[in-house]
């Protein structure tokens, strides 16, 4: 156990932020060098104030046609959506390891804020799962990797969950969630998680063209 | 309100897919495709495919999910799974048979309205995706009868309907005639160089609905415009090249119609009342030619009598009486924003008017649109039936008078309101237009 802590707790971890970052880095550089090279187009049409004000729409809580119409899947796609993004970085055991390792600390979330948020992320990805299966137009669509990726996220919360109340299995729950979070990290850049990444370019260009070129509001 | 749907019985035999069909192998699909993929699309689309959760919101946007009972089918992501999405990852498995389903949900099962487009949390262009598919169907040779048709006439006259260049003149001669019953000193100029405006029409105008030109002509003549319309190839602005999936057509259409306005020395091109044209001249056609916007200043008629109300060139005598709805056509109003001009010019000539629901960018499709019509009479039944949701969307209004300014979608609500029983009547504006003003402003 120890030995696959050290593994987890040193190459691996190595490995999973080089594959996350560099992955990252690697396909957002030549989307950008190809669009350049091929569809250069692009660039003549973009808008910094259509595609702001269209991701404001967007990135606020009912912003958008399609959140009043999903109320469900907006309140749980936002909660999910921050827990997912800010816990990693608040939670009071992972400040301490920024702390230990390179002695920066910031503010962090109380525990019962941090187990509230984790256990809602949990319950999200399965929401999600179920949502897969029970509705008629997104089974029709989905995939297996459709069906794995909320898994994938759901491994590493359940688990810090799990170790972090130090409930029985603590300790294989520990390097679990060390061992599932690179994984997830690791799978971000090759999965459809990327849209992550990708997302926020779609967004800017066809805000871009519905706002300045259609006029035309994309929300 | 929940219209009664019809359902098909009869399979859908299209020549025009079917020909091409048998000769097909899956190694020429596969060369087809790839050399489609790799020379005509690029990053765009790959950040489409790679963005797409598969969240399925976008089902939502889609009047053919709606109005064929939230058929999974029919979502917009489940057209892509069907067509584009096989395409790419069944690598050598592409068969004739996927080729004719892929053609079928490319040309009559998406009107590419780009509805959908804003019901995706990463407006992934959907429409753009099924323009891929039809692009493919079209290099493989598998296109429909009728919108193949329209498009060798584009190939072989410039203009969709066949008609010949003296037709033109003489439908021009013979509205300029009539018309001149009405004001003795009317004149539809042809040819007129450095006049102030070129005006463009399609071709179902000089073929069977003449008296829009009059129409158009008598509005001119009591805003005092100095304009013409070209004798020569130029003169029709519409393009169903674009929705075959034929861009190099669909780029000589639009250079023709551009060099037709250089050649006149015109300030401008005001286009007549239709909203794919516009569509291509303003923005697909006109960037297959290389341009980020169009060379000559391009507006659409609604723009044009937004500007006529607003500097006083033509006044209104007498508000419409009945009570009107107004239609958004896609490509106007996702596609130029005009929504808000047209409700100027409606507010200013109509006395009762009723606001469609959803309306404006998120006005439903009138189904005919994308080329979707032009498809022609064998997909009319399956049409009808996508229609549904507009049907009732326009029922509800209660309005005695649908205004569109679109020839698409005033054909399309035309066949809605019949097929439907809604007792409604359609018109485009420049009707509204030319009986409410002044005669002598």
């Amino acid at each position: 156990m120890h030995q696959l802590y050290d593994l987890a707790t040193g190459p691996l971890l190595y490995l999973s932020l080089s594959l996350f970052a560099g992955g990252i880095l690697v396909q957002g550089i030549s989307l950008i060098r190809e669009t350049y090279t091929s569809e250069r187009f692009v660039f003549s049409f973009l808008s910094v104030k259509s595609a702001l004000l269209s991701m404001v729409h967007w990135g606020t809580p009912f912003g958008s046609t399609v959140m009043r119409k999903n109320i469900l899947l907006t309140v749980v796609g936002f909660l999910f959506h921050i827990g997912l993004l800010a816990l990693p970085f608040f939670l009071m055991a992972h400040v301490l390891l920024f702390y230990e390792a390179w002695g920066l600390s910031w503010p962090t979330v109380p525990g019962w804020a941090a187990d509230t948020a984790t256990l809602f992320v949990c319950i999200a990805c399965l929401f999600f799962v179920f949502r897969r299966l029970l509705v008629p137009d997104i089974r029709y669509i989905s995939t297996p990797m459709d069906y794995l990726i909320p898994v994938l996220i759901l491994v590493p919360f359940a688990s810090g969950f799990w170790a972090s109340h130090t409930l029985p299995g603590f300790r294989v729950c520990h390097v679990l969630h060390i061992l599932s979070a690179e994984v997830l990290l690791s799978a971000i850049p090759f999965t459809r998680l990327t849209h992550m990444l990708f997302g926020f370019f779609t967004r800017i260009y066809t805000s871009s063209e519905f706002g300045s070129t259609r006029f035309a509001k994309d929300w | 309100m929940t219209l009664q749907q019809t359902t098909l019985h009869a399979p859908i035999i299209d020549e025009g897919i079917e020909k091409k069909l048998s000769g097909l192998t899956p190694e020429t699909i596969r060369t087809v495709i790839d050399d489609v993929l790799s020379s005509e699309t690029g990053p765009r689309l790959k950040a489409y495919l790679k963005t797409c959760v598969h969240c399925g919101l976008c089902s939502d946007g889609c009047h053919f999910f709606l109005s064929f009972d939230r058929n999974p089918r029919y979502s917009p992501v489940g057209k892509i799974k069907e067509t584009l999405a096989r395409f790419i990852h069944d690598k050598n498995r592409i068969t004739a048979d996927v080729i004719r389903q892929a053609a079928v949900i490319a040309y009559t099962e998406c009107n590419l309205c780009r509805r959908c487009v804003m019901y995706c949390p990463f407006g992934i262009d959907t429409a753009y995706m099924i323009g891929i598919v039809r692009r493919i169907c079209h290099r493989l040779g598998v296109t429909p009868l009728y919108i193949q048709d329209t498009a060798h006439s584009h190939s072989a006259f410039m203009n969709q309907m066949w008609v010949k260049e003296d037709e033109w003149i003489d439908t021009i001669h013979w509205q300029e005639e009539d018309a001149r019953e009405e004001i003795p000193d009317l004149r539809i100029p042809l040819e007129k160089e450095g006049a102030d405006v070129m005006y463009s029409v399609i071709a179902p105008e000089p073929r069977f609905q003449a008296d829009l030109i009059y129409k158009a002509a008598v509005l001119m003549k009591r805003a005092g415009i100095d304009w013409t319309l070209p004798a020569t190839p130029g003169w029709d602005n519409s393009d169903m090249a674009m929705f075959s999936g034929d861009n190099e057509i669909m780029g000589r259409i639009t250079r023709t119609h551009f060099e037709a306005a250089e050649r006149l020395n015109v300030k401008k091109i005001v286009m007549g009342e239709c909203g794919h044209a516009f569509r291509s001249v303003y923005d697909t056609g006109n960037r297959w030619l290389g341009w980020t916007f169009p060379p000559i200043p391009v507006v659409h008629a609604i723009e044009f009598y937004y500007d006529l109300l607003k500097t006083g060139r033509i006044r209104i005598r007498e508000k419409f009486k009945p009570r009107v709805t107004f239609h958004d056509p896609c490509n106007i109003v996702r596609g130029k924003g005009l929504h808000e001009k047209a409700r100027y010019i409606i507010a200013k000539t109509c006395e009762n008017f009723i606001e469609m629901t959803p309306n404006r960018e998120h006005n439903f499709c009138c189904g005919a649109g994308g080329g979707v019509i032009n498809c022609g009479p064998p997909y009319k039944s399956k049409r009808m039936q996508a229609s549904r949701v507009k049907a009732e969307q326009l029922k509800n209004t209660g309005a005695d008078v649908v205004i569109t300014p679109c020839h698409n979608c005033h054909s399309g609500i035309d066949d809605i309101l019949h097929h439907y029983k809604i007792p409604m009547s359609v018109t485009f504006m420049v009707d509204i237009l030319t009986t409410t003003m002044e005669t002598n402003p």
